[in-house]
């Protein structure tokens, strides 16, 4: 034996050496080792401090339950926390480091909590802390999640490459032991499509039937609605960082699911029962058979159940030496009994270990004999097994209640999830031969601890038990056992088993927490996947998005959309440039695209009747090349969106909606007319992409259309006056759809095309309008324009605002019904008080309004009490100087009234007078002009 | 005339712009589909299913609504027809590993996608309809989506991983 690693054995491949560092220092290992083993071979046996009281914590157990060895991987941006060395496969180049702790794992200051612990039972924080209130968030908080806690976050983003893959089979078996592998051919063998999950790293190269798909290093950790399981797959973390998805998130698709996790086993709790070298036995025995590393040399077994007397043997043959045999059993089984026989290890029956001796690691432990005496036994190890748990975390997703089972003193799955079967050792099948429950030793007046990975002991237990918290659920929220990286796989069952002990009842009553997902901690970037940065959600271009570009837009985001916000000439800042754009449409010609509203196809012999049961105004009297604004209400009452919507013919209706709410409006209408009214004979299909809308607004507007739209079009106010539609072809013989319609209160036009001729229309638009300083303009005009035209739009329509509200209310029609019509008349609804839309103007015209400033009367104090509105849209009017639109209480009885408007957010506070929404013609004489 | 300008993608090789054909989206009117079908002469696929008549492909496309791709006279007053040629853009995917790309973007069950089934669903957040022509998989999106499906396929294709 050279080190701890054994000359024979293991799954490792001895002829590859791989060379890592732990806190910058060098170790070697083989391929196949886990940074546990690794470490554990090259004589480590400090790995970390612990969460609260900084003590020394070494490895504990083999496999994604570990609650003491976390360390830091990779650095930089790339540093991951909290990882399970037990979990990490080395690979040559390897950088991992301890975490929570000070200079050094050896020289931690903090580990003063340790002798201060008298004072830090649960409960301390929220006890102590609590003075002057004001200090809790600002400085106690801070403080105490410095001082304590788990790894760092590296805190830049996540430079890691993610994927997410969607997977279907018939059964999913979730782990890949031997009762796992068994159900999978099983399952093939019936033909069907098998998933097989397994959390480690393959053991040998399967040959397996093709129709079972095996995922190695993959972990199950969440069960979802409709047969969907989540899945972590661990892709490269065991190779050098590169250009390939770390991990890939698996959402599995089954009919049925088969959990095969076997079972986790459980300590038994006994005084300093934290330090370096006290472990599960089982993960003893996986460090000799699967690594060839012996943690020890000189073992100490402490048991209540018959799974040791494979260890001994394992231990016996592998010639590391065995202390002692502890069992806590007044009678050991002969199973156990012959096999320390056979290994000439002595057996104390009925004893218990009262304490581990030791600081930086095991040396010795002290016992308590059957007949009361106290012995020491000088050891290095401590493994100790209170019997084992089945691994039942995700049967408990569904809210499923795991059920104590007294004959082999272990939780059982309960209530399943839909079509999820649960067998082997998960189900509690051959498991805890013999066994003696017990959780704890007693005896020691020092820490014993229960969770090894939140510093909870058996003292605070007890001391949340004398203070009321007697429900598990509470007992956890006090103390914190259970939580964090591990849910408290290795220390839950023994905390309920104390909990009902102390309160004289059975562990059946008390029962366990739930279990939720994810069963294993999942980086937030393995959930986003590929959604990262600007694809965290798609961009909609609009047609003439390029031709754009090449203007020299700014664009700004609407919704998923990027639109042009404005056009800068050289030397110009945002308000010179919109407001040159404002004044070119307002005395010359301006173009935009306005593509981005949603338009949506209605049609059928009952496209009107539709309309009329979805807007509140009415529409089977609209005349056919006629345009008419319209409203739609929530069932709530409350307005859901506006838009023009144009008659093309007796059976053809083409609605537009606002940008943002096109999605919206269009699940509306499917919902109306597939579930509210069936009968009516309407379809709905969306063209907002088929169609490229450019909208030509000022006085050359007429001027400009002239030059392209085909003969005979006629754009006589004759024939094509203000709220007409016309279809015609422009150009030579482009099919377009052309409306008269103006939201810049400007005569003005949209016209449509199919959308691959809209770059070209713009660029044929500017050639036609030269001569009258045509010009382009984005959202920002556009927004001055609505907001001197008392336009409502987004701000104001937020959900909260009525028709009358908003000054709408000529459009509820009293003689047919719609959607939200008896709602919206509720009295509430009307009442004059409610904020209701009014335009703004600043008294001096420096004084910038801003939006969601607060609107106050004159020389009250800026209280909440004496708010009376709010600004919901703001311009710098190149007419008017700042406007705004803003909803105040009685608002529509308080035109010429001097109020203030003030923004503690950014500082400001004015005077400005109400004025009429309207307030650039209000007559609507230039519609015409 | 006005010129028709067409997006322009980054050239990949599992990743193709399907050509311009003509589509249009049919919604026959209540109790028209009997006479509508004897006009084409061809059964309306059932949901989720595609056929192939005279040329063109017929996708259903949600109730009583179906996509019609390429020539094919439509009779008048049976149904509602609206021009979709440039509302859609389609790319196609092909070549062995296909199936593995349109796993990370698609929810659907595609390793067991049949030649003549559509599906109407999301690929990363944005709505498509798939169908498969021969061994090719074909995404339609709207148009203002086209930037970025592509770019998720490129993605998709270029983070390419093997297992084991």
């Amino acid at each position: 034996m050279s080190g701890y690693r054994l000359a024979t054995g293991g799954l490792i491949d001895r002829a590859r050496k791989v060379n890592f560092r732990f806190d910058g220092k060098s170790y070697t290992g083989f391929a196949g080792d886990t940074l546990a083993s690794a470490m554990l071979a090259s004589g480590v046996k400090l790995f970390g401090r612990s969460f609260k009281y900084h003590r020394p914590r070494g490895v504990f157990a083999s496999g994604s339950e570990e609650p003491n060895a976390l360390v830091e991987l990779r650095t930089g941006a790339y540093r991951e926390p909290n990882t399970r060395a037990t979990t990490v496969e080395i690979f040559d180049g390897l950088e991992a480091s301890s975490q929570n702790r000070g200079f050094s794992l050896k020289y931690d200051p903090l580990s003063v909590n340790n002798l201060l612990s008298p004072f830090l039972a649960a409960g301390f924080y929220y006890k102590t802390f609590m003075w002057p209130s004001g200090f809790w968030e600002k400085i106690y908080e801070p403080m105490i999640r410095r001082a304590s806690g788990l790894g760092r976050n590296s805190g830049l983003p996540d430079p890691d490459v993610y994927e997410k893959i969607t997977e279907f089979c018939d059964v999913l078996i979730i782990g890949g032991g031997a009762d796992g592998c068994k159900a999978a051919l099983d399952a093939a063998a019936k033909g069907q499509r098998v998933i097989l999950c397994d959390e480690n790293p393959p053991l040998a190269k399967l040959d397996l039937p093709e129709s079972i798909s095996f995922f190695s290093r993959t972990t199950v950790f969440g069960v979802y609605d409709g047969g969907t399981y989540a899945a972590l797959e661990r892709l490269n973390d065991h190779l050098p960082s590169s250009n390939a998805p770390r991990q890939r998130l698996i959402r599995i698709v089954a009919r049925r699911s088969v959990l095969a996790t076997g079972a986790l086993e459980r300590p038994i709790t006994f005084g300093d029962n934290d330090r370096p070298g006290v472990m599960l036995s089982r993960a003893v025995g996986d460090y000799i058979s699967r690594y060839g590393v012996s943690p020890g040399r000189n073992i100490l077994l402490y048991i209540n159940n018959d799974d040791a007397a494979s260890l001994i043997s394992t231990l016996y043959t592998a010639g590391v030496n065995i202390a002692a045999l502890v069992d806590a059993r007044p009678g050991s089984s002969s199973a156990v009994y012959d096999a320390a026989c056979a290994a000439s290890t002595p057996v104390y029956e009925g004893a218990a270990i009262i304490r581990a001796i030791g600081r930086w690691g095991v040396k010795g432990a002290k016992l308590r004999l059957s007949g009361g005496d106290e012995i020491s036994i000088p050891c290095d190890i401590i493994a100790t097994s209170g019997g084992f748990n089945p691994n039942l975390a995700l049967t408990s997703h569904f809210d499923g209640e795991p059920i104590w089972d007294t004959g082999i003193a272990a939780f059982i799955p309960g209530k399943t999830p839909p079509c999820m079967e649960v067998i082997g050792k998960a189900a509690g099948h051959g498991l805890n031969a013999n066994i003696q429950p017990c959780f704890h030793s007693g005896f020691f007046p020092g820490k014993s601890f229960l969770d090894l990975q939140n510093d909870v002991t058996v003292r605070d237990v007890n001391l949340a038990e004398l203070e009321g918290f007697t429900s598990m659920e509470h007992l956890k929220r006090y103390t914190t056992l259970g939580m964090a990286t591990d849910q408290g796989k290795t220390a839950n069952v023994n905390a309920i088993g104390l909990l009902a002990k102390t309160l004289g009842r059975q562990i059946g009553e008390i029962g366990t927490t739930r279990y939720r997902p994810p069963y294993v901690p999942v980086a937030i970037g393995a959930l986003a996947g590929a959604h990262t940065g600007k694809h965290f959600r798609p961009t909609r271009f609009t047609p003439t998005h390029e031709w754009a570009k090449a203007q020299g837009a700014v664009f700004v985001e609407t919704g998923a959309w990027l639109r042009a916000q404005y056009f800068p000439r050289l030397g110009e800042d945002w308000l010179q440039a919109a407001q040159r754009e404002v004044d070119a449409v307002r005395n010359a010609v301006g173009i935009c695209d306005v593509t981005t509203l949603g338009k949506i196809e209605i049609q059928g012999p009952d496209a009107a009747k539709f309309l009329e049961c979805v807007y509140t105004n009415s529409w089977e009297n609209l005349p056919c090349g006629k345009v008419r604004y319209g409203l739609m209400l929530r069932e709530d009452g409350m307005v859901m969106d506006d838009g023009t919507t144009a008659r093309l013919g007796e059976t053809h209706f083409i609605m537009t909606t606002t940008t943002v709410n096109a999605g919206r409006v269009m699940q509306h209408l499917e919902f109306c007319a597939q579930v509210l009214w069936k009968h009516l004979d309407v379809s709905l299909v969306s063209v907002t992409d088929q169609w490229g809308q450019i909208a030509v607004a000022g006085p050359q507007s007429i001027a400009t259309l002239a030059k392209i739209v085909d003969f005979p079009f006629d754009l006589s106010d004759m024939s094509f006056p203000y709220m007409a539609c016309g279809e015609l072809t422009i150009c030579g013989g482009v099919p377009a759809r052309l409306f008269r319609i103006s939201f810049s209160g400007e005569r003005a036009y949209e016209l449509a095309v199919p959308a691959r001729y809209t770059h070209a229309l713009v660029e044929k638009l500017m050639e036609a309008g030269a001569e009258y300083g045509i010009t382009p303009y984005g959202t920002e005009a556009l927004g001055i324009m609505r907001i001197e035209k008392g336009h409502v739009a987004g701000p104001e329509l937020n959900g909260q605002t009525t028709a009358h509200d908003l000054g709408l209310h000529k459009l509820l029609s009293k003689k047919k019904d719609f959607i939200g019509r008896a709602m919206a008349s509720r009295p509430a609804l009307k009442d004059p008080k409610r904020q209701s839309l009014v335009g703004l103007r600043s008294v001096n015209r420096q004084d910038i309004i801003c939006a969601g400033s607060h609107l106050l009367p004159l020389g009250v104090a800026a209280t909440a009490v004496n708010d009376q509105g709010h600004v919901t849209s703001a311009a710098r009017s190149p007419t008017f100087g700042s406007i705004a639109l803003a909803l105040l209480e009685h608002g529509p009885e308080r035109h010429g009234e001097t109020i203030r408007v003030y923004d503690p957010v950014r500082g400001g506070d004015l005077e400005a007078i109400v004025t009429a929404p309207v307030q650039y013609d209000p007559e609507g004489k230039r519609l015409h002009a | 005339m006005l010129d028709a300008v067409a997006s322009t993608f980054a050239p990949h090789p599992l990743i193709h712009t399907v050509p311009n054909r003509r589509i249009r989206n049919i919604a026959v009117f209540r109790a028209m589909q009997p006479v509508l079908e004897a006009a084409l002469g061809v059964a309306l696929p059932a949901s989720r299913t595609r056929i192939v008549h005279r040329g063109a492909d017929i996708l259903w496309n949600g109730p009583r609504q179906w996509l019609v791709l390429g020539e094919l006279e439509l009779p008048v007053n049976r149904a509602a027809i609206t021009e979709q040629t440039d509302g859609l853009c389609l790319f196609s995917v092909s070549g062995p590993y296909a199936v593995t790309i349109l796993k990370k973007i698609l929810p659907i069950d595609i390793a067991r996608f049949a030649a003549d089934e559509v599906a109407i669903t999301a690929a990363a957040h944005i709505g498509v309809h798939v169908w498969r022509q021969d061994e090719n998989f074909i995404l339609g999106c709207f148009r203002s989506y086209s930037g970025a499906l592509h770019h998720v396929l490129m993605q998709a294709a270029d983070t390419f991983t093997e297992r084991g």
